[in-house]
């Protein structure tokens, strides 16, 4: 995993503008609250935005963690709160 | 229906029988939406759509792998050309020739022709082992004997095949299709290698031809204009990967359970001529390659559903192969079971062609083990490979004294 934490913000912003992007609508029509599978997306959509993901943060990124968290919000927490245990744990 | 993505891709690899035997009750051939697909777990279903020609191979790495190489600018070349040679992901036209060119060099070499060399090989294993107190079933045992009957076929040097093992381990990666990127470099760079290593006993065969499966397949690739010799490299490494993967998994897996079995242990000890069956139901109950993917190109009506042309399908060997209705008390190998035939090497078009050198390995290896009177697997220490379509040990050490 990375050595610096995942900023919050940054990756929230981040997944906004790829939904965005991929399904050409506005940004403030982006409902973190929803998941892949409200915006009909499915699992070969979550392996590419897992890799586009893996090379923006530097980290490996499972895509099942698309299922287990049912919304971008819950997913966006795990990976704030995983990078931030991973970094305290390297600074021992 | 949501619930069922976690449960079959994400379940635990050291134990999916669970989740099969309680999904497959209540339904043989559920929808996973995640997925997209079907999940094929009843045995008639699954033997439907095995042997139903019209279900070709699945399409999903074709439609994953550009996806990723244009999103990630990276080049899946590696991964690339070892898929066009992996027969069992081919399809009409491609898949006739290159399933004959395999099936007639396997032909060569029958595998009671080859029980011999396997047999020493197992007990040279053994004895290194025991000199050592102990070993790796998996790392010194389970993978060395599949890999050195195919380095025999082939006529690849045996001990040029720790390396080639290790990548094969990696390109087994690519049946969850579902992964990071980072295994898909993984998986690419190992396909490569492999790829890479085999073209160059490819070329010094074509300059000095010698009685094996190499110069046997450059033989009659001669008449066959459509192979590259780069493709002859690509179906040496598939051979290996598929003699050597399944069947090691079978081997280190059917030991794990064997051992086990206190009674089947003591049965098979007692009356070696039984060591053949229980070691095809030791198979049907391990059932290495878990599941396989097709698409859909007709509708269809299985298990009463009707499969739309296009859909995609898994067809989970493994809960076929313990479907409750079919093999009551499937749970726990035995010496002689009655039923149908199991499904481990599937069935129809893409049945596994080292079908009977697997099933003489497994006999052999478990024969050899069985022999030993002094030997405990630490199975609190066995490890399961976090693969879940390929199941199999990484590691399972054992005292041999």
């Amino acid at each position: 995993m990375t050595s610096t934490p995942l900023d919050r913000t940054e990756l929230r912003d981040w997944i906004v503008r790829y939904i965005a992007d991929l399904l050409k609508i506005d940004a403030s029509d982006v409902d973190l609250g929803k998941g892949l599978e409200h915006y009909g997306l499915d699992s070969a959509d979550a392996v590419i935005l897992g890799a586009a993901m893996e090379e923006r943060f530097g980290i490996e990124l499972d895509p099942g963690v698309f299922i287990e968290f049912s919304t971008f919000r819950d997913m966006v927490d795990l990976l704030g709160r995983s990078a931030a245990a991973d970094d305290e744990s390297g600074a021992r | 229906m949501k619930g069922l993505g976690p449960e079959l891709g994400r379940h635990a690899p050291e134990d999916p029988f669970p989740v099969y035997e309680r999904l497959v009750t209540a339904d043989p051939m559920p929808w996973i939406d995640y997925y997209r697909r079907w999940a094929v777990l009843g045995y008639e279903a699954a033997r439907q759509v095995l042997l139903d020609d019209s279900f070709l191979t699945d399409d999903v790495y074709w439609h994953i792998l550009p996806r990723l190489a244009k999103s990630s600018g990276r080049d899946f070349g590696g991964v690339n050309d070892l898929l066009k040679c992996t027969a069992f992901y081919l399809d009409p036209p491609a898949h006739g020739p290159a399933r004959r060119l395999i099936a007639k060099m396997l032909a060569r070499r029958p595998a009671s022709e080859l029980r011999g060399a396997a047999e020493a090989l197992a007990a040279r294993l053994l004895k290194t082992a025991r000199a050592q107190g102990g070993f790796d079933l998996v790392r010194d045992y389970a993978s060395r004997i599949p890999a050195g009957i195919v380095a025999q076929i082939l006529g690849m040097p045996e001990e040029d095949t720790t390396e080639v093992i290790r990548n094969a381990t990696t390109f087994v990666e690519l049946f969850d299709v579902f992964l990071p990127l980072r295994a898909y470099q993984r998986i690419n760079d190992a396909s490569r290698a492999m790829v890479d290593y085999f073209a160059d006993l490819v070329r010094e065969r074509r300059r000095a031809p010698r009685e094996d499966g190499i110069s046997y397949m450059l033989r009659m690739a001669a008449d066959q204009p459509g192979f590259s010799d780069r493709d002859i490299a690509g179906f040496c490494a598939f051979v290996f990967i598929a003699g050597e993967e399944s069947t090691s998994s079978f081997i280190s897996g059917g030991a794990a359970t064997l051992f086990q079995s206190p009674d089947l242990v003591a049965a098979l000890r007692a009356d070696p001529a039984k060591i053949a069956s229980a070691s095809d139901d030791i198979l049907r109950h391990q059932s290495p390659v878990q599941g396989v993917g097709r698409v859909a190109t007709a509708d269809r009506v299985v298990a009463g559903k009707t499969v739309a042309a296009g859909t995609n399908l898994t067809i989970y060997l493994a809960s076929a192969n313990r479907d409750p209705s079919v093999y009551p008390g499937g749970g726990c190998p035995v010496f002689h079971r009655d039923g149908p035939p199991h499904i481990a090497f599937g069935l129809g078009a893409h049945s596994c062609l080292g079908n009977s050198l697997a099933r003489m390995e497994g006999a052999v290896a478990f024969s050899a083990l069985l022999g030993q009177p002094e030997l405990r697997l630490d199975l609190a220490h066995a490890v399961w490979a976090q693969r879940r379509l390929f199941r199999g040990l990484t590691t399972l050490p054992v005292e041999l004294w």
